[in-house]
């Protein structure tokens, strides 16, 4: 009993195994490059830009198909290709008869990119405070790493002693603005590689949103207006010299706000189909414009506004993804299912399971007909042999690969 | 009986046993000794940066030392009963065979057992030594796959031995090789906790293996070729 027991805990790992490896190998082998298309805004013809893989070859054209060169989309582009057109003296002083410059141009041009294994990523409830009025001008990183349990508390690192002065202090100035401990989520930018410093957004127990700095050594608080049940997902903070906007906010229905520095005010982004858990998503902004992209498994949608976030025009592409090409079609009629371990849209392993593809069955039902004249070469009672074959003719491949390496000696 | 077969398994193992434990120690060891380097060249809250912030393993060389344990052990209590077939003289004593293989493989696995809980119980007073309490938990949920896999490897290296045909053993390997490879994986970003959610499943797979070796062992009793 337990030896039989032994034997189909071992096949079902193989089965598991080869689920798992044998796909990835027929990817390896068969996988195309899939190259999403990218979308621009040409403030000079007031259409999308396209740059697309064609064959083999990078295409540049508008939204109603016409070519361009490199050259001259550079051009139709001047307030991303700002640079390289001020480098060749190619810079228009005038667009749509605004007088601009280099500088102005710089200063209004961001792009943000956020993939969706970066949500809810793993991360130590550990983080660093900056001093955002620095003495010597220059972020510096601090010698404690604060957690908010039941307290604000700084650690020291290298004493790993919490350190209670400071502690104190700011533990104070967060119950003084009506802080309930402890913190839900913590959400900040802990890099000195940026021009200043904003502190954390910092959800508390009970849903609310306090903004928590450090100013001259000292704590700021501010519990800001954004509502208790807007369910936030993630908070990405984005210290920018344009000082539009402090932070991304993406709920857990995947709506994306915009923190705005004008009294932390919410403006939501008019995005279409966008889904945080499996899409990508481009924020560019310039001058004129802003450029929103959600970029799933064979789809880009883009929105493009202006700068007050009312939509100017919306561009949508789909193309054939890896399981609609020709050896994605084929793979469904050699494995009844797939298992992945590692995705890109996630930092974590999981079992990623795909199918249940009824066309391998074919395959299953022949390779159950081959076990049959294994087994009769062996002398197999057909009793003994009902479950193995069963098997064979659920998991197919693999199930006929375990059945070889594990035979049934009953 | 069972007492004398349990103090039989233990004399095979044991000196590698005590290597395996001098290793662990080593590698432990010089994993203390390089924070405390590093936070001499290069600051405490840099270090910690480095391990909060930018995710980087500093536990790192724990990943195969399990595995590594696992095949050593399984190795030094199985050698010496495949050649010249002595298991087939151990199966001979008055007891049932299902016994007698399970508590050979229960003194490796709880050998192995102690041995990776003595390692973490060190691996967290180092940590706690120099990190607060939530980056212990995060070195614990990130490496306790690799321990997982350590003895898996134990089981299918004793799994292995018993198998009395060389091709087959070879499959064996390529299976076991491919199953211990999926608890070994980082991320493909790097970074600590991948396995969180998928711990639990984890766990379960890994008694999948527990009374693997009965199968190569019946084909050994019926001395197929």
């Amino acid at each position: 009993m337990l030896t039989k027991l032994s034997r189909y805990l071992l096949i079902f790992i193989t089965i598991l195994v080869a689920a798992i490896y044998i796909p990835k190998l027929y990817w390896l082998i068969f996988g195309e490059r899939i190259v999403a298309p990218h979308a621009s805004y040409s403030p000079v013809i007031k259409k999308f830009i396209l740059g697309k893989l064609v064959g083999k070859n990078y295409l540049w054209m508008d939204s109603d198909g016409k070519q361009y060169t490199r050259e001259q989309t550079d051009l139709l582009l001047p307030l991303q290709n700002y640079r390289l057109l001020a480098a060749k003296g190619q810079m228009p002083d005038t667009l749509d008869g605004i007088p601009i410059s280099v500088e102005e141009v710089r200063l209004n041009s961001f792009y943000l990119r956020f993939q969706p294994y970066q949500i809810g990523m793993p991360q130590i409830q550990l983080f660093p405070l900056f001093e955002s009025n620095p003495p010597r001008l220059q972020l510096e990183m601090p010698p404690d790493f604060f957690r908010i349990t039941g307290r604000m508390e700084f650690i020291t690192a290298e004493s790993n002693q919490i350190n209670s002065e400071k502690t104190g202090l700011f533990t104070k100035r967060l119950q003084e603005s009506g802080f309930a401990f402890p913190a839900a989520k913590i959400f900040g930018n802990p890099t000195t590689r940026k021009p200043f410093d904003e502190g954390y957004f910092v959800v508390d127990n009970a849903g609310h949103l306090y903004h928590i700095k450090m100013r001259d050594g000292k704590p700021l608080c501010i519990r800001t207006p954004v509502p208790a049940d807007l369910g936030i997902e993630t908070i990405f903070v984005k210290e920018s010299n344009l000082k539009e906007f402090l932070a991304v906010i993406i709920t857990r229905s995947s709506d994306v706000y915009l923190l705005m520095y004008d009294r932390y005010k919410l403006q939501k982004l008019p995005l279409a189909g966008y889904d945080c858990k499996s899409d990508q998503l481009r924020i560019v902004g310039n001058l004129f414009y802003r450029i929103l992209s959600v970029v799933s498994d064979g789809r880009l949608e883009v929105t493009v506004t202006d700068r007050n976030y009312e939509v100017i025009d919306r561009y949508e592409e789909t193309w054939p993804t890896r399981e609609q090409r020709t050896a994605g079609l084929a793979s469904a009629w050699l494995f009844p299912f797939t298992l992945k371990l590692q995705s890109g849209k996630s930092m974590f392993i999981g079992f990623h399971w795909k199918g249940y593809y009824w066309n391998a069955l074919v395959l299953n039902l022949a390779l159950v007909a081959l076990s049959f004249f294994l087994y009769r070469k062996r002398n197999n009672s057909t009793k003994n042999t009902i479950p193995d074959r069963l098997l064979v003719a659920l998991t197919g491949l693999y199930g006929f690969i375990a059945l070889l390496i594990f035979p049934n000696h009953n | 009986m069972i007492k004398s077969l349990l103090y039989k398994e233990w004399l095979k193992i044991r000196w590698a046993y005590l290597i395996m434990f001098g290793v662990f120690l080593l590698i432990l060891a010089k994993i203390g000794l390089e924070i405390a380097y590093d936070i001499r060249q290069m600051d405490a809250n840099a270090v910690w940066y480095n391990a909060v912030i930018r995710q980087q393993i500093f536990y790192s060389w724990l990943l195969y030392l399990p595995v590594l344990s696992g095949i050593v052990i399984g190795s030094v209590q199985f050698a010496p009963e495949i050649s010249a077939k002595r298991l087939k003289l151990t199966l001979h004593l008055p007891l049932n065979e299902t016994t007698i293989l399970l508590l050979m493989t229960g003194v490796g696995f709880a050998a192995l057992v102690l041995l990776y809980l003595v390692a973490c119980i060190s691996l967290s007073l180092i940590v706690l030594h120099f990190f607060p309490v939530q980056v212990l938990s995060s070195v614990l949920i990130t490496a306790l796959p690799w321990f997982l896999a350590g003895l898996i490897a134990y089981l299918a290296t004793t799994m292995i031995f018993t198998e009395p045909v060389w091709l087959q053993r070879v499959l064996l390997m390529i299976v076991a090789w491919f199953f211990l490879n999926t608890y070994l994986l980082y991320s493909p970003r790097g970074g600590y906790e991948t396995y969180t959610h998928a711990l639990p499943w984890f766990i379960l797979l890994s008694l999948f293996y527990i009374i693997s070796i009965l199968t190569p062992a019946q084909r050994f009793r019926r001395g197929v070729e």
